[in-house]
C-alpha cells in the first residue's frame, strides 16, 4: 500500500467516525433499537468502489472498533462487527455483478447489516425471539440503504471526476 | 424496461428489493399467526423466572441490587407491559403490551427480557 493511499484511507476513517458521531446527534427516529441511517457507511461505499474490498474491510473494522471504544462500549463493538462483516461480505459479492447498481448493493448491505446485528443479539441475549424485530429492520434497511446508496453514488461520481487516479 | 436503461436503478436492484420485502412479509405473517400466550418469562441478567399471564400482578426488578436501575413490569388483562424503567431510551416502556406466543419486550440497557409463551409451562422450579 502506497503512502498516499494510507494517508487517504486514514482521513476517510476519521471522516467516517465523525459521520457516525453526527448521526448519533440526530433525534431518535424510531422506537425500535437498531434503526438508523448508517451515514458512516457512505465512506465504506466510497472505499469499496474506489479502493477495493480489502481496504473497505479494514476501514470498517477500524471504524467499528474505534467507535465502540469512543461511544458504545464492548457490546457495541460485538454488534457492530457482526453487522459490519455481514454487510461488507454481501456488498463485496454483489458489487462484482453488473446486474446490481450501487443502490441495490447498498440496500442489500444495509439489510444484511441489520440481520447480522440481530444474529449477534440472539447470541448475546440467548433468545431467538429477537428475530421478530427483523421485518421492521428489513424495511428500515431498505430506506436507509437507498438513501446511503444514492448519497454514495453522488460522492463516488464526484470523487471519480476530481481524483481519477485516486 | 426502457426507463431503466438510462437510470441508476438496475433490474437486479428491484430483485433485491422484492426479495427483502418477501422475507419481511414472511416473517410478519409467521409472527401474526402466533396464538395467545399463557406464560410470561422474565429474564434478568440470564436468570429466568416464569409468571402466569392469567393472573394480574406487578413485578419489580432491581429495587434491591444497590444500583439505581429498575424495571416495573405489569401483567394485566392477559397482557404484559413495562410500566416504568430507569433506562435512558424508554423503548421498553413505549413498547405495546405483549400477549401472543413469542412476543417480547426488551430493555437492552438493563438487560431485562420479557417473553410470552404458550402451551404447557416449561419445567422451571417456581
Amino acid at each position: 500500500m502506497k503512502t498516499k493511499q494510507i494517508t487517504q484511507l486514514g482521513m476517510l476513517l476519521s471522516i467516517s467516525l465523525v459521520l457516525g458521531y453526527l448521526e448519533s446527534l440526530l433525534p431518535v427516529m424510531a422506537a425500535v433499537p437498531g434503526v438508523k441511517i448508517g451515514l458512516a457507511n457512505i465512506v465504506t461505499m466510497l472505499v469499496l468502489y474506489r479502493y477495493g474490498g480489502k481496504q473497505a474491510f479494514f476501514i470498517m473494522l477500524l471504524r467499528v472498533t474505534m467507535a465502540g471504544f469512543l461511544y458504545s462500549g464492548v457490546t457495541g463493538i460485538l454488534y457492530g462487527l457482526m453487522g459490519g462483516v455481514c454487510c461488507l461480505l454481501v456488498m463485496a459479492i454483489l458489487k462484482r455483478y453488473p446486474l446490481f447498481s450501487i443502490l441495490g448493493v447498498s440496500m442489500a448491505g444495509a439489510v444484511s447489516h441489520n440481520a447480522g446485528q440481530i444474529i449477534a443479539a440472539v447470541f448475546v441475549m440467548e433468545n431467538a425471539a429477537i428475530f421478530y424485530y427483523l421485518p421492521v429492520l428489513c424495511i428500515s434497511g431498505i430506506l436507509s440503504g437507498l438513501l446511503v446508496g444514492y448519497l454514495s453514488h453522488l460522492l463516488i461520481k464526484w470523487h471519480f471526476k476530481n481524483f481519477p487516479q485516486n | 424496461m426502457d426507463i431503466m436503461r438510462n437510470s441508476l436503478i438496475k433490474k437486479g436492484d428491484v430483485g433485491i428489493l422484492l426479495l427483502i420485502l418477501a422475507a419481511a412479509a414472511f416473517l410478519c405473517v409467521s409472527a401474526g399467526w402466533k396464538k395467545q400466550g399463557d406464560w410470561v418469562y422474565v429474564t434478568v441478567n440470564g436468570n429466568e423466572t416464569v409468571y402466569s399471564l392469567k393472573d394480574d400482578r406487578e413485578i419489580s426488578i432491581g429495587a434491591d441490587n444497590g444500583t439505581d436501575a429498575y424495571n416495573r413490569i405489569v401483567i394485566k388483562d392477559h397482557a404484559v407491559y413495562m410500566e416504568s424503567a430507569s433506562c435512558p431510551d424508554q423503548i421498553c416502556v413505549r413498547h405495546k403490551p405483549a400477549s401472543k406466543d413469542g412476543e417480547t419486550i426488551i430493555c437492552l440497557p438493563n438487560q431485562v427480557f420479557i417473553e410470552v409463551a404458550s402451551g404447557k409451562e416449561k419445567d422451571i422450579d417456581n
